[in-house]
């Protein structure tokens, strides 16, 4: 009983020492929820109601979130991020991951040559390659359709996703193939059903940390994706925001806002571990 | 062996197809665009015309562009060392031995994975509105006026708005990176320390910071690039350019899709779009140069 | 480990389920892409060897089309509009774009919302090939390329036009002003409606209350005015940040017209910036912030927050365009009383106030590559037809387009200002002709009017900017 207290104690001592440190993280909580908080309850208001600081005077108006859903496309520009989101991640796997076992575990002429020139482009800015692009979809007649965005976003995106698993690849046990070429596997099928499986952790960090990547892309969503069937969240939001302001309607753009923030911070809440895991992993090693 | 060759060219086809159609064909098309008179994107190379430096010249004599490479100097290096210095102070508070890390960590890392667009209207239509704004309703609250009648949104006060919302975006995100670094130091180094009778701010600089230069690096290089691509903020925080806000993408932008350049047709020069992305990458192989160069990396 | 399966499995089932979207997305696609690539080649097949008589015997062929062509209308049309659907203008062309479809069932019209960013998604849209029958020209962007010539389609007789030819039914500037602001006068390249003009928009009942019985006309009455609505507790005046530069741009051009405010964002010299002209603007509003006549949020105002404390009947004037009583209808309510004078002249300067303004109109053009230009002409008529100007008036308070239309009551007190334009300018005397130096002007004059800075100070800064 005795030796509990004072561990207690101790403990409370101990936390005493870091009281700076949770003031300021208090501090940010407390903005986070007053900013959050506020902008929810403004949005069940009226735009009036916001300017004369009388938030919620007549009650909830529910109206603002059925405006919005009932004008604005949101749940095709949720469907559309969904699309770009989740085949620019299987696609980056597919093609980044056979390209990065070969580099990782197979000796050949020219690798080293072919490893850097991955390394390098991973730091060429977007805006060196949008115009070409534009050319290039335009010439193909491919703009105005879905493909466009969710094929730059496989391909700008698979340097990085060769360079990250390279390092999986290279850390699993030789032995492994060797059983498989006893067993009588191909490599194409030593790969796929035993190298690709195990490399699982790396893949899932990385689709997670691609996943965020593109959910967020703004620059060639805007560039590829401009009219309402095909807009991502993003720039759906962004279209629904300037309208708010031309027509004035202030409760109507804080519904919008809320209505893209709540799912995103829905899933965070049950996926935080996972997805601070994918991209701190997807960061560090990049 | 031949089935081997077989096999690696098959592996590695996709994605250097990847490589030569989306990224190596690009570039050189953009910096052959960059000397040369483009009326638009769209334009075959046979339309061009040859006009040497012509579009740097251009744009070096141009105040807006000036001013947007004076800002995104200023991203880079001011809002850098704040940045990443709040996202320092706050890793070491998490690693600290405080309670509910995970909690913390998960708050400050909340703002990252928010849409851009979202959470600046959220800035901008709330935090910093002159009228019913959070930051006015505060300051009036503490009866601290000067800051109450501060305008936020004015444009000498814009940039600094501007780069408190992004810093509220980012620094969660710079925070995971450090954070992880901390986690992987080994607790024998505090716990030996801590013998000798080192504080924490002593134990900070002898032992977290030299130990993470790799994660420091890291976080650097992350920045710059992130700060190279600054466009998202721009637009949202300027409804047409301004000073404050001009990036080099967004110029860029505005020359190539927007309307804001070249009112006449005259004026208007895709060429001029391509030279300023050109020195945009010129820009970050600069600062990566300089980066390996000041800071060698040790492992790897 | 187990978890890890179930991801890959649930990856690998969302690959496919994409794989199998994908796949029905792209055949629903493929019509449209083949129209639009086909479209495309021809379109820069003519563009590339363009000459008048191709032209012109293109339209030859439209109107002999025209007349062999059956009254039963049919096809598809693309039209983007610079309308939001949310907005009172978007909603009303939205009911007639119904109309039009349940008066002839065989036509379908598409719309795409383009909001004001069609100024930066048309042109790369139209380069791309995308379908777009009809758009309205955002002026800031070079569309010539795109646009047919309407002459041949309004002396001619529609089903809406009640036996009248379209020319006959339209105000006779929504056909000439199109042509001024294009700069094309040998063909009608658009044809326009919401005619606009740029007015110092205000709030009757503050006027009234103040004790203002005339509107400003020349600086010293301005002045006056202000001095009364400060008296009677209002802000006089407020701006936001994007119109900012239209204020000084004016006072220039009433000092000084619009060619020498082109020639001065022009100059390099810096020179031109130390002119009396500028010199006497910045001191006459310098003493207007140093009154108080600007509201107190001027320095921070971002568009539209100005506007909003003008229709909450915070401040009496606002400089802008006569559509503003649209944008701000939901805060002012339906019982504000509107006025608008024009922009007053100023000491010294060439007393053109009522003569000359700002003014235009929105621009809807048929582009040239349209599968059936008729088709295109029947919807604008449509949409232009007195019943549906009508609607669009009372709908979305915009000015009306046909002759036969009776005004919005929010409007009626700027018919005068609009009758009274000899001469349309551009917005601001063209102040933000050069986009180099635009937003140095805007913040400058934004710092000025919210007496941070001086006039010396203002031009000061401005040589600055722009010596070279």
């Amino acid at each position: 009983m005795k030796n509990k207290e004072s561990n207690f104690r101790r403990e409370t001592r101990k936390q005493a020492r870091f009281f700076p440190g949770y003031l300021l993280l208090l501090l940010w909580l407390a903005f986070t929820v007053a900013m959050i908080g506020w902008i929810v309850l403004a949005s069940f208001s009226t735009t009036k109601e916001i300017f004369n600081n009388e938030i919620l005077h007549s009650g909830f108006h529910f109206e603002n979130y059925a405006n919005v859903l009932s004008k604005h496309k949101m749940s095709v520009y949720f469907i559309n991020s969904i699309i770009y989101s989740l085949s620019g991640c299987a696609g980056i796997i597919l093609i980044s991951a056979p390209a990065a076992y070969v580099l990782a575990r197979v000796v050949f002429k020219g690798k080293n040559l072919v490893n850097n020139v991955f390394v390098v482009s991973m730091s060429i800015p977007s805006v060196m390659l949008i115009l070409p692009l534009f050319k290039m979809a335009t010439s193909l007649g491919l703009i105005g359709s879905r493909w466009t965005l969710i094929i730059l976003y496989i391909c700008t995106n698979v340097p990085f996703g060769v360079f990250f698993l390279i390092g999986f690849f290279a850390s699993l046990p030789k032995a492994l193939e060797e059983a498989a070429e006893i067993d009588g596997c191909t490599p194409d099928q030593a790969f796929w059903k035993i190298m690709f499986p195990l490399a699982q952790p790396g893949i899932m960090t990385l689709t997670i940390f691609n996943f965020i990547t593109i959910w967020n892309e703004y620059f060639m969503a805007l560039i590829f994706a401009n009219k309402t069937e095909l807009r991502t969240v993003s720039t759906g939001l962004q279209a629904i925001v300037q309208s708010m302001k031309y027509s004035g309607d202030w409760a109507g753009l804080f519904a919008g806002v809320i209505i893209v923030f709540l799912p995103t911070f829905l899933l965070y809440l049950f996926l935080s571990k996972r997805i601070i895991a994918g991209v701190t992993g997807g960061a560090v090693k990049g | 062996m031949h089935k081997k060759k077989w096999f690696v060219i098959r592996f590695l086809t996709p994605a250097m197809l990847c490589l030569l159609v989306i990224f190596l064909y690009p570039m050189v098309r953009t910096v052959l665009m960059s000397f040369h008179k483009v009326g638009f994107v769209t334009d075959s190379m046979k339309e061009w015309k040859f006009v040497r430096l012509d579009n740097y010249v251009k744009l070096m004599t141009s105040p807006l562009f000036r001013q947007s490479l004076v800002n995104i100097l200023k991203i880079w290096l001011i809002g850098g060392v704040v940045i990443l210095g709040l996202a320092m102070l706050y890793s070491v508070i998490i690693t600290s031995g405080i309670k509910g890390k995970n909690f913390w960590r998960s708050m400050l890392y909340l703002p990252h994975i928010i849409s851009s667009v979202a959470l600046a209207t959220m800035w901008l239509q709330y935090v910093f509105d002159n009228q019913y704004g959070l930051l006015k309703r505060l300051f009036t609250f503490l009866y601290w006026d000067a800051m109450a009648q501060f305008q936020w949104t004015a444009p000498e006060n814009l940039f600094l708005s501007m780069m408190i919302a992004y810093g509220y975006a980012g620094v969660g995100f710079y925070m995971l990176i450090m954070v992880a670094g901390i986690d992987g130091i080994s607790e024998d180094y505090y716990e030996a320390s801590r013998i000798e009778g080192a504080g924490m701010v002593k134990q900070f600089f002898y032992i977290t910071l030299p130990m993470l230069k790799d994660i420091i690096k890291r976080t650097i290089i992350l920045y710059s690039a992130a700060a190279a691509g600054f466009f998202v903020y721009s637009t949202l925080f300027s409804f047409n350019m301004e000073n404050a806000t001009v990036t080099p993408m967004v110029y860029m932008y505005e020359v190539v899709f927007g309307s804001s350049i070249g009112t006449t047709a005259e004026d208007l020069n895709v060429g001029a779009g391509a030279a300023a992305g050109v020195l945009i990458m010129a820009l970050v192989l600069i600062v990566n140069a300089v980066l390996n160069r000041l800071i060698p990396t040790e492992s790897e | 480990m187990k978890k890890m399966k179930l991801f890959t499995a649930l990856l690998l089932s969302s690959a496919m389920i994409l794989g199998g979207c994908g796949g029905a997305n792209e055949s629903a696609d493929t019509g449209a892409q083949q129209n639009s690539s086909a479209q495309e080649e021809a379109s820069t097949d003519t563009s590339a060897a363009e000459t008048a008589e191709e032209e012109t015997a293109d339209d030859g062929e439209a109107s002999a089309e025209e007349e062999a062509a059956p009254k039963e209308l049919s096809g598809e049309l693309t039209y983007w509009s610079m309308w939001n659907d949310t907005e009172p203008q978007g909603e009303a062309w939205q009911e007639i774009i119904d109309g039009f479809m349940a008066k002839y069932p065989a036509v379908k019209v598409n719309v795409q919302w383009c909001g004001r960013d069609n100024k930066k998604i048309l042109k790369p849209a139209l380069e791309g090939g995308e379908v777009i029958d009809i758009f309205e020209y955002p002026l800031e962007i070079d569309l010539n390329e795109y646009i047919l010539d309407l002459s041949p389609y309004v002396d001619v007789a529609y089903d809406t036009t009640g036996g009248k030819t379209f020319r006959e039914t339209l105000l006779p500037s929504l056909l000439t002003t199109p042509q001024d602001m294009t700069g094309r006068s040998d063909i009608i390249p658009a044809i326009g409606y919401k005619p606009w003009i740029s007015v110092f928009m205000y709030n009757q009942s503050i006027f009234e209350e103040a004790n203002v019985t005339a509107e400003p006309k020349t600086w010293e009455e301005l002045d006056a005015a202000c001095a009364k609505i400060k008296e009677a507790g209002y802000s006089p005046i407020t701006f936001d940040d994007a119109y900012a530069s239209w204020l000084p741009g004016m006072y220039l051009a009433r000092a000084k017209g619009q060619d020498w405010v082109r020639e001065l964002v022009k100059d390099t010299t810096g020179e031109m910036w130390q002119d009396e002209a500028v010199v006497s603007m910045a001191k006459a509003f310098e003493d207007f912030a140093s009154k108080g006549y600007f509201d107190e949020n001027v320095g921070g105002n971002k568009w539209p927050a100005g506007q909003i404390d003008f229709g909450n009947s915070k401040v009496a004037m606002y400089y802008n365009l006569s559509g503003l009583p649209t944008e701000v209808a939901d805060i002012t309510g339906p019982d504000f009383k509107w006025g608008g004078f024009s922009y007053p002249d100023v000491p010294g300067g060439l007393g053109t106030c009522g003569k000359e303004d700002p003014a235009g109109c929105t621009l809807l053009a048929v582009n040239k590559n349209t599968a059936d230009p008729d088709l295109a002409m029947a919807f604008v008529t449509y949409a232009l037809s007195v019943e549906n100007d009508a609607l669009m008036v009372e709908k979305a308070g915009i000015t009306p387009a046909t002759l036969d239309t009776a005004w919005p009551s929010t409007l009626v007190n700027l018919k005068p200002a609009f009758e009274s334009v000899e001469v349309s300018l551009k917005s601001g005397g063209d102040i933000g002709s050069n986009a180099d130096v635009a937003p140095t002007i805007s913040e400058n004059f934004i710092k000025l009017a919210a007496g941070q800075i001086s006039a010396d100070d203002f031009v000061a800064n401005m040589v600055a900017a722009t010596k070279q």
